[in-house]
C-alpha cells in the first residue's frame, strides 16, 4: 500500500524509479520526480500511516472506555474543538486586520494547525476537569456530545461573521488532508503520534479490564478514575495532534476498531491495539490513494473519501453482527 | 475457626454531601468464618446491593470498618484488596468476541505484569478454576454464545482464578432455571466445604438458601441486620417479621436436601410441631440422620430451650445455632 502510494498520483512514477531512488541511484531518476517523491509523496504517505494508526487507536480507546461500538475520537467534541479553534483564529485574524486572514502572509497552515491544536486542547482539558466529578462514563459521553454541539454552533456563528475567503479556507481545512505536514514538521508529528501509540500499548491490560465493566475492573485492582483520565488524555492527545495537522478526518477512528475485531476475532487489546494501528494505516493509505487516483487532477478531500468508504463499511459490520447474533441465539 | 470477614459497626447508605448522609440501617456488626457459605437475604430495597458495593470497595461506607482476613479494607490498596476478595455479578459483559478463557484469565490480572503474560502457575490455576466450575469444555467459546447458567459459571471460574479467600456473589441464582440453581448451590457448597472458600451471596430464593447455607444474614429497610442459622431465624419468627409475610417450608419444593454429604451419626428427635420441624430440618441440612426412636443422642424442646441428652449429661441451648455447633463437636 505504501509503495502504491508512492507510485501513483497526478504524475505516475514508475516502480523502478522509486526503488532506485531509495537505493540511492539518484542518477536513474529525474530531479523533478525525485522532488515529488521526497518532498510530497513520501511525507504524505508517512502522515497517512501515522494519522491512520493514531485515529484508529484513539477510536478503539473511546469504544472500550465507553463500551460503545459507535464511539469514535470525535465523539467527545475534541475535533469540533479543533474546528472552533480554526474558525476563531480565522475570524479574529480577519476582523483585526480588516482583510481576509488567508491573504496575510504569516497566516499559513502552521497557524491553522496551532489554532486547531489549541481548540482541541481546550475541550480536552475541560473534559478531564469534569471527569473527576462524574460517576458514570455515560454521563461523560453525553456531556462530550453536548460540547460537540456547542462548539459546532459557535463555529457556525463565527463562520457567519467571517469573510468569504476565510470561510473557504475553513471549508478546505475541514475536508482533511494528509499533505498538510511539511517535511520540516514531519519528524515532530510522527514522533508525537508514535509516543501516544506506545503509551496505548502499555494500557492494553487496563483496557482489557475496563471491557469487563467498572466493578470487575475495580475488583481486579484497577484505579478506574485514574485510568479513565489517562485514556481520555491519550485519545484526546492523538486526536488533537492529528486534527491539527490533517483536519477532522472522520470514520477511520470509528470503522477501524471494528475491522480489527472482525479480522482477529478477539477482544484482547494486546492484539487489538497493534491490529488497529495496522488496519488504520492501511485504510488511510488506501483512502489517500483513492483521493489521487491516476486521471484525477490534484487531491480529492480525504474526509469525503474516508466517509465514502467508512459509512457503507460500518453499515455492513452492523448488519453482519446482527446476523451473527440471530444465528447464535 | 478463622474469622474471614468481619464488619465492625459498619454504616452503609448514600451521602449526597458530607453533612447529608442517609444510613440505610443501624450499624452492622457481623462476621463469618473461613469456609462459611452465607446467604444475604431480605426484601427489595433492604440494602443488599449497597452492602455489596461497600464490601467490594465500589462505594465508601459512611462509617465503621470492614476486615477481610484481619486486614482493614480502609488501609489497603486496590491491588492488595484484589487478592483478598473477588466478585461475581449478573451484569452482562464483553463484546461479541470475548472468549471464556479470556475472562477466566483476567482473574490472574492482579498477579501478572503490565503485559499480562501468564506463567505456568497462572495457567495451572486457570485450568483448575475451569475444572472446578465444570466448564473446561466451554473454554474456547465466546461469552455471548453461552446460556445464563453457563455464563454464571464463567464468572465463578474467574473469581476462582483470582484465588481469593473470600468470594462475593450478587444474586447468582437470579436468572437461572431450577436445574441450574441446583447445580449452582452444589458448586457453592463444594467450594466452601471442600476448598475452604468463604462465600457470601445475595439471594431471594428462600427455599434454596434455607436448606443449604450455613448462615443467613437477614436485612430489611431500617431494621438491624441479624445473622443466624436458617432454622433459628425461622423458628424465632424473625424471617416472617423481616419479610412481612409468613414463611412455611413447603413440601412441594425441589429437593435440595441430600446435597450435604451424609454423616454416619444419627440423632433421635421425637416431638411434633413447627419448632420440631425446624430442628429436624437443621439436623438434616447438616447431614445427620434423624430418627424417631433411636440415636446416639436425644433432643427435645422444653420452655423454648433445646435440650440435648446422652447417657451421662443433659445440656440446654437458647438457639439451634448453639445446639448444632455443640452436636458438631460431639461427633
Amino acid at each position: 500500500m505504501l509503495l502504491l502510494n508512492l507510485f501513483f498520483g497526478s504524475v505516475t512514477i514508475h516502480p523502478k524509479e522509486v526503488i532506485s531512488a531509495f537505493l540511492g541511484h539518484s542518477a536513474d531518476i529525474a530531479e523533478s520526480r525525485r522532488i515529488i517523491l521526497y518532498e510530497f509523496r513520501f511525507p504524505q504517505a508517512i502522515v497517512a500511516i501515522v494519522a491512520g494508526a493514531g485515529l484508529a487507536v484513539a477510536g478503539l480507546l473511546m469504544q472500550t472506555l465507553f463500551r460503545n461500538p459507535l464511539a469514535d475520537p470525535s465523539i467527545l467534541g475534541i475535533s469540533s474543538g479543533a474546528s472552533l479553534g480554526v474558525a476563531l483564529a480565522l475570524f479574529l485574524a480577519g476582523s483585526f486586520s480588516g482583510q481576509a486572514a488567508v491573504n496575510m502572509g504569516w497566516f499559513t497552515s502552521i497557524g491553522l494547525s496551532m489554532a486547531a491544536f489549541a481548540g482541541a486542547l481546550m475541550v480536552l482539558f475541560f473534559l478531564l476537569m469534569i471527569s473527576g466529578r462524574i460517576k458514570h462514563v455515560v454521563t461523560l459521553l453525553i456531556i462530550g456530545i453536548m460540547i460537540a454541539y456547542l462548539t459546532g454552533s459557535l463555529t457556525g456563528l463565527l463562520r457567519y461573521y467571517s469573510q468569504k475567503e476565510d470561510i473557504q479556507a475553513f471549508v478546505i481545512w475541514g475536508m482533511g488532508t494528509f499533505s498538510g505536514v511539511g517535511s520540516a514538521q514531519l519528524p515532530f508529528f510522527t514522533g508525537a503520534i508514535m509516543l501516544g501509540l506506545f503509551v496505548s500499548i502499555l494500557l492494553s491490560k487496563s483496557l482489557n479490564m475496563i471491557l469487563l465493566g467498572d466493578r470487575y475492573a475495580q475488583n481486579l485492582g484497577l484505579n478506574i478514575k485514574f485510568q479513565t483520565r489517562l485514556i481520555l488524555l491519550l485519545a484526546g492527545y492523538l486526536t488533537a495532534i492529528i486534527t491539527a495537522y490533517a483536519g477532522p478526518i472522520a470514520f477511520i477512528g470509528l470503522a477501524v476498531p471494528h475491522i480489527a475485531r472482525n479480522l482477529f476475532k478477539t477482544s484482547d487489546h494486546r492484539i487489538l491495539i497493534p491490529a488497529s494501528m495496522l488496519s488504520g494505516a492501511v485504510l488511510a493509505l488506501f483512502c489517500n490513494l483513492i483521493a489521487r487516483l491516476p486521471g484525477l487532477d490534484g487531491n480529492l478531500p480525504i474526509n469525503s473519501i474516508t466517509s465514502l468508504i467508512g459509512a457503507p463499511f460500518v453499515i455492513w459490520v452492523m448488519l453482519r453482527q446482527n446476523k451473527q447474533s440471530i444465528l447464535e441465539s | 475457626m478463622k474469622e474471614m470477614l468481619k464488619l465492625n459497626k459498619l454504616v452503609i447508605g448514600y451521602a449526597s454531601s458530607k453533612k447529608d448522609a442517609k444510613a440505610l440501617m443501624p450499624p452492622i456488626s457481623v462476621s463469618m468464618n473461613s469456609g462459611d457459605l452465607v446467604a444475604l437475604t431480605g426484601p427489595n430495597g433492604a440494602g443488599k446491593t449497597t452492602l455489596f458495593r461497600a464490601l467490594s470497595s465500589n462505594i465508601l461506607p459512611l462509617g465503621g470498618e470492614i476486615f477481610i482476613d484481619q486486614q482493614n479494607m480502609r488501609k489497603l490498596h486496590a491491588r492488595e484488596k484484589s487478592a483478598l476478595l473477588s466478585i461475581v455479578l449478573t451484569d452482562r459483559i464483553g463484546d461479541q468476541y470475548m472468549k471464556v478463557s479470556d475472562v477466566v484469565a483476567s482473574g490472574r490480572y492482579p498477579y501478572v505484569g503490565i503485559w499480562a503474560r501468564l506463567n505456568k502457575l497462572d495457567r495451572q490455576i486457570i485450568d483448575q478454576s475451569l475444572h472446578l466450575a465444570g466448564i473446561e469444555a466451554l473454554a474456547a467459546r465466546t461469552l455471548q454464545s453461552l446460556s445464563d447458567g453457563e455464563r454464571q459459571k464463567v464468572m465463578i471460574a474467574k473469581a476462582l482464578a483470582q484465588d481469593t479467600p473470600l468470594i462475593l456473589m450478587d444474586e447468582p441464582a437470579a436468572f437461572l432455571d431450577y436445574p441450574s440453581k441446583i447445580a449452582l448451590i452444589r458448586l457453592l457448597k463444594t467450594l466452601s466445604s471442600e476448598h475452604n472458600k468463604t462465600i457470601l451471596f445475595s439471594s431471594h430464593d428462600l427455599d434454596m438458601i434455607i436448606s443449604n447455607v450455613d448462615k443467613i444474614w437477614l436485612m430489611a429497610p431500617q431494621k438491624p441486620m441479624i445473622s443466624g442459622i436458617p432454622e433459628d431465624l425461622l423458628a424465632s419468627g424473625k424471617m416472617n417479621d423481616y419479610f412481612g409475610i409468613p414463611y412455611q417450608l413447603a413440601h412441594t419444593v425441589f429437593d435440595y436436601a441430600g446435597l450435604s454429604s451424609p454423616k454416619n451419626n444419627s440423632v433421635c428427635v421425637h416431638g411434633v410441631g413447627e419448632d420440631y420441624n425446624w430442628l429436624r430440618h437443621a439436623l438434616r441440612r447438616k447431614g445427620y440422620a434423624v430418627s424417631e426412636t433411636k440415636g446416639d443422642i436425644v433432643l427435645r424442646i422444653a420452655d423454648g430451650k433445646y435440650i440435648l441428652s446422652d447417657k451421662q449429661v443433659i445440656s440446654k441451648f437458647d438457639t439451634l445455632e448453639k445446639l448444632t455447633n455443640e452436636i458438631d463437636k460431639y461427633f
